[in-house]
């Protein structure tokens, strides 16, 4: 067909291109129209739906302009602090658990802690540290020794000679065994129990007979205490320079027993990384909540004590603040679920159903229609509920016609001096055009991946198309084993391969001394490692999958190349080297230019191929599209949507990427 | 022309016939059902050698098919649509060890539980010793498996970096090969995987992270079947058949709630002079009044009435409990027809800690304890004064 506009006579551009427009229209199919159609209905839809717009939220993460939450950060930290208690966790042979005090441990070792067969003749032994330990004597044990202990008698113990323990236990002995008496008090651990009350009465010293147990450590604690007043439990393999003084009655808040341990303890920092104006590392480690209550539904506003929110921060200090008094939010919808403690309700116009406990409803409110319908029946049930008036504490930081916001948790910002804290986890966090190295997952990892292992695999292409077609014997048949054995595996087999066989025997291998320079593919594996830290700040299958996805398809594209360069004329090269051009001169100067035109569709072809099996990289826990459509479908049970959604966006970016190839080939289109 | 028209009418006399049976064939109780699993978690479903779905999950479900009297038909497939296909019928029940979770009712049913299994923490040996509770997860690599209970532990954890595999046991290989620091997934199928793969040189650590009761999920439009499970499923605990699987495949009984029912009390025989004195210990010690100690002693009390008699001394008892007599040991000597001294001896566990039997006697004051048989062969305690 010749293009007969260069006849035409001449017109006005304009005119000329809505001719061609109408004419390219008018050579369209009829289907094309139908497709256009249901895009824009689709669009319409996307955009105005609330569910879709949860899902796109899901699988893509839209850049916002710009953001303060740039890592998601674990830090550690040297800090002084008090060391007050030390408790083991064991599993005896009968395969209960018991807690012990550190003080009770006479010794510890790896070995076999053998299985009581009697109680269970087919029990299994049990390896790790094992901990030997002291337990009082009971009838009918030898004591192998006998242990000195202090506390105060109970003046109840009637028959019984019971001893009270400062931290609350008690214990029955043998008053032959009290080796002393006086009038005192014993000091109870302030520190570990806030306003316990000290023993007064009389202290007995006793001796108690001991036999030794054995039992598998489980878990080790120590109760630990910041110089803010702030008491945790930690592993005891986070302290280090453990030192005890004596201290003096006086310091009895922070001191017991008539010992101060201190010790230095790693403590993590835990937390979003935000820009910080100064030297210093910031990091958010409480996040900020705040709920917004319509101005309707303020019953009562009133200043007063609140009692700050210890399950969202265990350090924080109750404060003087704003309590608000709420009527009880109507939720309406279909119920879902209904058990003996709460309901699930889906609001109407939502997918996800709310949770509410029945506490908290009033249930002369409760509206069902039909009558008295329950989840079982026939059809939707509906339902309207009330909950109770509520009352919210915290600090008021927006006051507006609408309603007020109210902080119930305020953030907590660590700041952190770069020199002493060790960083173990620095994660890109938050999809930004700041933060470019947070738009890491779902569909920018797609084209991250589709975009790299498509470069990659046209340098393999091109390397190995060239040299399919030497006529070095050693060559061709090197390219042409790479290509059928490629060729021949599935890409899914290829990428568990990379990711199972390849990976760890590079990263394992010893480097191979050449003479001048040492070969060494662990090194390589490792560089990789940095790259992936680097692009995505954190190591994962990714360098993996890439390598197995361009490798996979240079074998493909290699075919391509070969067969564009032996579809220009062999006169081609004859006249080439006849004019003096090496082989690799005219390879480049006049083969390749003209196999361009040849090889360009099926590049394309196989570019978009390449994006749609980038899915493939999910079998390696690599959060692309289809993995992240996946795990919102396990939290939701929400299919139909997802699928379409994520079918849409593949389509879309197919769609796209033809676009963009099909510009290219009118470039290198001839005259 | 004939041969096409006889060719019509074969084949419509086929279909008829067809038709005319399928309604005689009435489908009388269940029937025959198609139970999805995901054939991928040992010990619970796994796919052996010779390619048959075999496991603790498939056992259960054939007991209960047989004690119920239906047939079961097994599907394997992926897990992670599992749910969502058996809310829409294409299955009429699944079992792997799926944990009950009220997201799932919202969609499914699940039958009562029949396992509690719990999330632990496997990690390679190395790391046994820095790793055993969730804060020591923090800024560590963790594996899961994608839309298990795992993986919504893991994910609400604070710093940690989840990688969500299709199966669990790619993640322990990953982990095998040093790409993963720790696992967060179901214990019986970890110790599973570890066990029989003893290169991966793993080890779990620390104690069950929740409790997770598994359960077996039912197409919501067949309450037939759901129905038919539970009972069937309460015959099987009840006559310790659930019992027996489970001891087939994890070599240990079941906890108690899986067991049948056993009274566990102190049984008092009258005729039966130990059992009187536990009876009796157990008595005094958590007596309310003092009429209920009087019933025990004998008619003539001895001199020195140790035996707590009066309001004040039973106050002294307040708060003991008797937890354990299974320690003691007694020693019956005639004294005479119908008169025994008895010497326990042993350890009692009491609530506030163990009491040697010879250290109740000294308290007591007495050396043993005197039992006079009555008239009706029972004993009765009257207490021996200390020589």
């Amino acid at each position: 067909m010749t293009d007969n506009t260069s006849q035409a006579p001449e017109e006005p551009i304009n005119n000329r291109s809505a001719r061609l427009l109408v004419a390219r229209a008018g050579a369209l199919p009829w289907w094309a129209f139908l497709l256009a159609l249901l895009f824009v209905y689709a669009f319409i839809r996307i955009s105005t739906s609330e569910e879709y717009q949860d899902i796109l939220d899901a699988l893509i993460d839209r850049p916002s302009a710009t953001t303060s939450d740039k890592f998601d950060v674990v830090y550690e930290v040297d800090t002084e602090v008090q060391v007050i208690q030390e408790a083991l966790t064991l599993r005896q042979p009968d395969g209960t658990r018991v807690n012990i005090d550190i003080d009770d441990v006479e010794g510890r070792e790896e070995g076999r802690l053998a299985c009581d067969r009697q109680a269970d003749p087919d029990c299994v032994d049990q390896f790790g540290q094992i901990v030997t330990y002291r337990v009082p004597a009971g009838d009918g044990d030898t004591p192998v020794g006998t242990a000195e202990k202090r506390g105060v008698l109970a003046p109840e113990g009637g028959l019984f000679t019971i001893v009270n323990f400062p931290n609350g236990s008690s214990i029955i002995i043998d008053p032959n065994n009290i080796t002393s008496r006086e009038e005192g008090t014993l000091l109870c651990n302030h520190v570990l129990q806030p306003g316990c009350q000290d023993l007064t009465g009389e202290i007995v010293t006793f001796e108690l007979p001991y036999v030794l147990k054995q039992g598998l450590l489980l878990r080790e604690d120590a109760v630990i205490r910041h110089p803010d007043g702030y008491v945790e439990t930690v592993r005891p393999n986070r302290l280090s320079d453990v030192e005890t003084q004596e201290c003096t009655r006086e310091e009895i808040e922070t001191c017991f027993g008539g010992e101060y341990t201190t010790a230095i303890f790693r403590e993590r920092v835990v937390g979003t990384e935000v820009t910080s104006d100064g030297e210093n590392i910031k990091v958010r480690t409480v996040n900020e909540q705040t709920v917004f209550i319509p101005r309707e539904r303020i019953i009562n506003l009133e200043s007063g004590l609140v009692e700050c929110d210890r399950n969202a921060n265990p350090r924080c200090q109750d404060f003087q603040g704003t309590i608000v008094a709420r009527e009880g939010a109507v939720t309406s919808g279909e119920l879902s679920l209904e058990t003996n403690r709460s309901v699930s309700i889906i609001p109407e116009g939502q997918t996800t159903s709310v949770e509410i406990p029945k506490a908290n409803l009033i249930q002369d409110e409760e509206v069902r229609s039909p009558e008295n319908c329950r989840v079982e029946d026939e059809g939707a049930c509906f339902i309207t509920v009330k909950e109770k008036d509520s009352v919210v504490a915290g600090r008021i930081i927006k006051d507006t016609d609408e309603g007020i916001t109210v902080q119930t948790v305020a953030p907590v910002f660590v700041e952190l001096d770069p020199d002493e804290a060790e960083s173990t986890r620095r994660a890109p966090l938050g999809c930004a055009l700041n933060n470019i190295r947070g738009c890491n997952a779902g569909i920018w990892l797609t084209l991250l991946v589709t975009f790299v292992a498509y470069g990659l695999a046209l340098m393999i292409g091109l390397v190995v198309g060239l040299m399919r077609v030497s006529s070095n014997p050693v060559i061709y048949h090197l390219s042409t084993f790479y290509v059928e054995l490629i060729r021949g595996t599935p890409l899914l087999v290829l990428l568990l391969f990379f990711a199972f066989v390849i990976g760890p025997t590079i990263r394992d291998m010893k480097p191979i001394n050449l003479g001048l320079f040492e070969f060494s593919l662990s090194g390589f594996y490792a560089i990789l490692n940095d790259i992936e830290v680097a692009v995505l700040g954190e190591e994962s299958f990714l360098s993996e999958a890439v390598l197995g996805l361009a490798i996979g398809y240079g074998a493909f594209l290699a075919e391509v190349f070969r067969a564009g360069i032996q579809s220009v004329g062999r006169g081609q090269m004859e006249a080439a080297r006849s004019l003096g051009m090496s082989y690799p001169q005219a390879m480049r100067h006049v083969i390749l230019p003209q196999a361009i035109r040849v090889v360009l569709p099926p590049l394309g072809n196989d570019f978009i191929a390449l994006l749609k099996d980038s899915a493939l990289i999910t079998v390696l826990a690599l959060p692309d599209l289809l993995q992240l459509g996946r795990l919102y479908i396990t939290r939701t049970f929400q299919p139909i949507p997802v699928y379409l959604m994520v079918s849409l966006l593949y389509v879309l970016l197919t769609l796209l990427l033809s676009m963009m190839v099909r510009y290219i080939e009118k470039r290198f289109k001839l005259p | 022309m004939r041969s096409k028209l006889l060719k019509l009418a074969l084949i419509l006399a086929l279909i008829l016939s067809v038709v005319t049976v399928l309604p005689t064939v009435a489908q009388e109780g269940i029937g025959t059902i198609t139970v999805g699993t995901n054939a991928e978690y040992p010990p619970f479903e796994s796919v052996d050698e010779d390619g048959n779905i075999i496991g603790f999950d498939i056992d259960l479900m054939n007991a209960i098919a047989e004690d119920a009297g239906f047939e079961v038909e097994f599907v394997n497939t992926k897990w992670d649509g599992i749910f969502t296909a058996l809310s829409q019928g294409e299955f009429d029940a699944v079992i792997s060890a799926a944990t009950i979770t009220e997201e799932r009712e919202e969609i499914i049913d699940f039958s009562d539980p029949y396992f509690n299994a719990g999330q632990v923490i496997a990690v390679p040996a190395a790391m046994a010793e820095t790793v055993s509770t969730v804060e020591d997860l923090v800024g560590l690599r963790v594996g899961v498996q994608l839309g298990t209970t795992g993986d919504e532990f893991a994910s609400e954890l604070e710093g940690v970096e989840v990688v969500r595999f299709d199966e669990i046991t790619l993640a322990f290989q990953a982990m095998g090969e040093g790409e993963l620091d720790a696992i967060v997934n179901d214990g019986p199928t970890s110790a599973d995987i570890i066990a029989n793969n003893p290169d991966l040189n793993a080890v779990i650590v620390g104690e069950p992270l929740t409790d997770e009761f598994y359960g077996i999920a039912v197409y919501p439009e067949r309450t037939d079947v759901l129905d038919a499970v539970n009972v069937s499923l309460a015959n099987l605990i009840a006559d310790g058949t659930y019992a027996e699987i489970y001891m087939e495949w994890f070599g240990v009984e079941p906890s108690a709630d899986f067991m049948p029912a056993e009274a566990v009390m102190i049984e008092v025989d009258p005729t039966d002079p130990g059992s009187v004195i536990v009876g009796h210990i157990a008595t005094l010690l958590s007596a309310e009044s003092p009429e209920e100690i009087l019933t025990y002693v004998c008619e003539e009390p001895a001199a020195s009435s140790i035996v707590p008699t009066t309001a004040e001394e039973l106050a002294a008892f307040a708060g003991i409990d008797l937890q354990d007599a299974s320690g003691l040991t007694f020693e019956v000597t005639e004294v005479e027809d119908g008169v025994v001294d008895v010497v326990p001896s042993g350890n009692l566990v009491l609530n506030i800690g163990t009491l040697p039997a010879s250290l109740l006697l000294t308290q007591l004051g007495i050396q043993s304890i005197r039992l006079v048989q009555n008239d009706e062969g029972n004993w009765q305690i009257c207490p021996a004064a200390a020589e």
